[in-house]
């Protein structure tokens, strides 16, 4: 194809179609440059495109070429490329002053769908290396990152590969063993443990990356720097392949060293006596407990030692001088132990030795012999020469017998015997004496706060009628209507368990305890009694509860007061309350009966002679006395056997007794009923009413209760009309008068 | 471990950046899946976003144009400078003066990281990985210490950037330390969105901006010409971005420049 197109024209026509190009390109993107650095760009590339429209033969590739670099030099791709089609087609030819033939049309078709191949080819590798310059930015941003947190954590982290090499250990690391990057890397974390830890992270580690599992925790020692040792808690995490191999171990450290000598440091402070730095209680409570809990044959020993005059000292020449002696004599203790033995200070100038495995009570005395040698000398306290000596109580025995309060009272009991015998020496723990001593010591130093504490409760002994049969069978049980419950305390030790008032009672009237502890039992009984009255309709039928008053008692100027006050409390009527007194307790020192006694009598309460029978009974008093029952005591009874064992005498006397006693009115209660046989006897000889064995033992409130619900109503002494189904008690006309008084 | 922590895994490219939003809209490729998601939600909001971009960037062109070749500074401070684009400051700067020295500044580690590979050969430019709301930590960097003297006069450039700080992290004390740490005869640039016309299109558009880490905070012609106090602001004063010198020759053709409001950003360059 020939075009007369004169260079002139054609350096015009390509200026004025670079111009135009520029102006709609730079109008709808945003170039690197100005519209005169792009216009001046455009003038070449239009020289390439009108050179490729006038070549022989036409080819079209040219134009992709200055495609590619348009879109090199352009932003806002679509919009450019648009603008460069459209300004081709519409103004190429006309700007070289051309007319369009089909030809000339054609050609300038192919040059735009070149030019569009070339930019876009030219596109589409931009966009693939920005995607690319950008993802590798991202990338370096997220590893700068995790570089940071890596080597910026406070904690060690190391990245061992899929042998358990070292990848990478960040400073925290380092500076944790002391070590330098390179002779980390390469090795295994085991490497660097302790030689004790080594193996057994080294085994860990390489069962994880085959097996799992997924994290393991540990806490083991590393080498530190300088021969140091680490102590570190150690997780290590494991990344699996698909085929489940381990591929990368993942490990965080955390110094605990300081943490582990802190906790000792506070274990060390909680377990030892600051004053002489031996071990306190707390450790001999460990230990002991370790033996117990050990195999059932093991033996030990335990030696109480108390300085004798070490008060004296520290009164004498103050607490500074009696604390150096504590620490010398500590010294001197130490000084005598033998292997394997413990020697605390249980504080104050009480020391202990325990001695575990013991043969005897020999390797325990030994010990005893030479702590007290260790004593002989004087002790050294500055310029004083102090002498010093020591009791002790020695306690050998299996290590399984009791418990450590056992073995420590067993020790104190017998260290206090010691003193007692005479200071600077030992005495042996004796099992019986103990039995015989240790609770009656023990106890009356618990009383006071037993009473306070409120561990005394009531149980309940039920006195029943003896009617004309002897009520074998009878709904009730053996025995007829229960008119009366005795108050029988218990006190329910937290270490010994239910105590019977045997045990405590002459304590308690010792001490001057049973003041508040009889009180309280009254306080109990009446506000018990008054609840059982409230399940009888209109009280009929409702027991009296009989409570035990001492002498001591019986002595208290305000006993009426108190008497009064508390069934004001409770709301028991006094006709329901019975007072039992021995003879002895009845009469004043001067052998006068109590003045309280008429009063008490006055108010409507009853009086029972307990035991009588058993001290020097004299019947002269009995007229003169406001007393409404006599307790028959078990020795009677006892004597009313089986048949075999039939007393007459013993018959006749309790005949006699329960004669006298309608003769004055009183009514007579048996008590320690054991067998059938017994109450038959008792019945006739008329005996009114019996407590027993037989019958009921002493028993908590709530099976009164249910006795009483169970039971229908009962005749109270004092409305025989109301009986109900069973026999009608017997009941003296003369001592009926005497309750409803 | 079952698979790489988050802070591990690259959350970046998950969570849309205000640097590369700018790179898309501009039409560029150095952008992620999200930054394309959420420009788009913005250009659903506001048609002229990629034109406001546009407008925006020659704006810059132009201002760095007119600080090296007309003021004579040869030193500049870019604060939120973004993805490295055809025509960044030191391309401009150093086309004018090729002595020219520039630091980067941005909050966006992939911005930071992609710009410090595109400058790995040239050493009279640099990048700061930092945040502009801890002007201490900047100037006291050891890019910006090494690279410029302070005591010279300097361009803090703040082009599309302080609509990024909410009033909370107070702008004009941002920008009053960086005007105390600068030397008089030294200039300050700076484009500010404004919603004082228009202002339903540019919270629409700001509402995308709340699922970034910066945010957009549009002020009022008043309260950005506030925070420019301490310098005088040259010919032709706070003007829409279109408006403020137009330089067809070269600088390139404005898209908004029959209707510079459209642009909803005003510029002006002050001189301490």
């Amino acid at each position: 194809m020939e075009r007369s197109l004169s260079p002139a024209a054609r350096r015009r026509g390509v200026a004025r179609f670079a111009q135009v190009w520029a102006r709609a390109i730079v109008g709808a993107s945003y170039p690197a440059t100005g519209l005169v650095d792009v216009e001046e760009r455009l003038l070449g590339l239009t020289e390439r495109l009108v050179d490729a429209l006038f070549g022989e033969p036409f080819a079209a590739e040219p134009a992709a070429a200055v495609g590619a670099v348009v879109a090199e030099h352009t932003f806002a791709a679509a919009d450019a490329l648009a603008a460069t089609i459209r300004v081709c087609g519409a103004r190429l030819l006309a700007e070289l002053r051309l007319d369009a033939d089909d030809e000339l049309a054609g050609r300038v078709a192919a040059l735009q769908g070149a030019l569009a191949h070339g930019y876009t080819r030219a596109l589409r590798e931009r966009i693939l290396a920005g995607q690319d310059s950008i993802h590798r930015a991202a990338h370096l941003a997220t590893d700068a990152r995790f570089r940071t947190i890596f080597n910026g954590a406070a904690i060690g982290i190391v990245l061992a590969d899929a042998a358990g090499r070292i990848v990478d250990a960040n400073d925290a690391f380092l500076r944790m063993l002391g070590v330098a990057p390179h002779r980390v890397h390469g090795r295994a974390l085991h490497e660097f443990a302790h030689p004790e830890d080594a193996a057994g992270l080294r085994d860990a580690h390489a069962a994880q990356r085959l097996t799992g599992p997924a994290h393991l925790r540990t806490e083991l020692r590393f080498a530190g720097p300088a021969g140091a040792t680490v102590r570190a808690e150690l997780t290590t995490s494991c990344l699996r392949r698909a085929d489940g191999r381990g591929e990368v171990q993942l490990s965080m450290i955390v110094d605990v060293t300081e943490r582990h000598r802190l906790q000792s440091e506070l274990r060390r402070q909680a377990r030892h006596d600051p004053l002489t730095g031996l071990p306190n209680r707390t450790v001999l409570a460990e230990r002991v407990t370790e033996l117990m809990s050990a195999e059932p044959d093991r033996r030990l020993g335990l030696c109480f030692i108390d300085l004798d005059g070490f008060k004296a000292v520290n009164d004498s020449l103050g607490h500074d001088v009696g604390d150096r002696l504590l620490v010398a004599v500590a010294g001197r203790l130490t000084g005598a132990l033998a292997a394997g033995q413990l020697l605390v200070r249980m504080g104050g100038d009480e020391f202990v030795i325990l001695l575990a495995d013991t043969a005897g009570i020999d390797d325990v005395t030994a010990t005893a012999t030479a702590v007290l040698a260790a004593l002989a000398e004087p002790v050294r306290v500055g310029d004083q020469a102090l002498s010093i000596g020591a009791s002790m109580g020695l306690v050998e025995r299996p290590a399984t017998d009791g418990d450590l309060a056992d073995l420590l009272r067993a020790a104190d009991i017998t260290l206090y015997q010691a003193k007692d015998a005479g200071r600077g020496r030992w005495e042996v723990f004796d099992a019986e004496r103990n039995a015989r001593q240790v609770t009656r010591h023990t106890l009356s130093t618990m009383l006071p706060g037993a009473v306070e504490q409120d561990q005394f409760t009531v149980v309940y002994q039920p006195i029943v009628t003896l009617g004309e049969q002897s009520g074998v069978g009878g709904v009730g049980g053996v025995g007829g209507v229960m008119v009366g419950v005795e108050a029988l305390v218990r006190w329910r030790h937290p270490r010994f368990g239910l105590l019977s008032p045997e045990a405590f009672i002459g304590l308690a009237e010792e001490t001057g305890q049973i003041v508040l502890l009889g009180r309280r039992v009254l306080e109990l009984a009446c506000r018990q009694a008054a609840r059982w009255r409230e399940l009888c309709p209109d009280g009929v039928g409702a027991p009296y509860v009989s409570v035990n008053l001492t002498a001591r008692q019986t002595r208290e100027a305000d006993l009426v007061d108190q008497v009064a006050r508390i069934l004001d409390e409770t709301g028991l009527p006094a006709r329901l309350l019975q007072l039992e007194l021995t003879e002895s307790a009845l009469m004043s020192a001067a052998g006068e009966p109590m003045r309280a006694l008429d009063d008490l009598a006055a108010m409507g309460v009853r009086i029972a002679i307990d035991d009588f029978g058993t001290g020097y009974s004299n019947l002269a008093y009995l007229r003169r006395l406001p007393v409404h029952t006599l307790k028959l005591a078990g020795p009677f009874v006892d004597g009313f056997g089986s048949a075999h064992q039939h007393d007459p005498d013993g018959e006749k006397i309790v005949r006699m007794l329960v004669e006298l006693a309608h003769s004055l009115r009183l009514t007579v209660t048996a008590e320690g009923v054991e067998t059938a046989a017994q109450a038959e006897r008792l019945r006739q000889v008329d005996c009114d009413s019996a407590q027993g064995y037989l019958f009921a033992p002493p028993l908590p409130p709530g099976e009164i209760t249910r006795r009483l619900r169970a039971t229908p109503v009962g005749a109270p002494p004092a409305a025989p009309s109301t009986v109900s189904t069973l026999p009608a008690p017997r009941v003296k006309g003369a001592a009926t008068s005497r309750f409803v008084s | 471990m079952d698979e790489l922590p988050g802070w591990a895994a690259g959350v970046d490219v998950d969570r849309p950046s205000a640097a590369r939003m700018y790179d898309y809209a501009l039409g560029g490729s150095h952008n992620f899946a999200a930054d394309r998601e959420a420009t788009q939600a913005v250009i659903a909001a506001f048609p002229d976003g990629p034109l406001v971009a546009r407008s925006n960037r020659l704006f810059l062109h132009r201002a760095v144009r007119f600080l090296a070749a007309e003021a004579g500074i040869t030193q500049f401070l870019d604060l939120g400078s973004g993805v490295p684009t055809v025509g960044n400051v030191h391309e401009v700067a150093q086309g004018v003066n090729p002595q020219a020295r520039v630091v980067y500044v941005d909050i966006d580690p992939v911005a930071v990281v992609h710009s410090r590979m595109l400058l790995a050969d040239n050493p009279l430019a640099t990048v700061l990985h930092a945040d502009i709301r801890e002007p201490a930590s900047i100037l006291g960097s050891s890019e910006v210490t090494g690279l410029l003297d302070l005591s010279r006069p300097t361009a803090v450039l703040m082009v599309t950037v302080l609509h990024f700080i909410s009033d909370g992290d107070d702008p004009a004390g941002i920008i009053g330390a960086f005007r105390a740490a600068t030397v008089p005869g030294s200039y300050l640039a700076v484009s500010h969105v404004t919603a004082d016309e228009r202002a339903e299109q540019v919270h629409g558009a700001g509402k995308v901006y709340e699922s970034t880490p910066t945010g957009v905070t549009p002020r009022s012609r008043a309260a950005i010409a506030d925070l420019l106090a301490g310098y005088d602001l040259v010919e032709p004063g706070l003007v829409y971005l279109p408006s403020w010198r137009p330089d067809e020759k070269h600088g390139g053709i404005d898209p908004l420049a029959d209707d510079p409001s459209r642009a909803v950003a005003l510029a002006a360059v002050g001189r301490r």
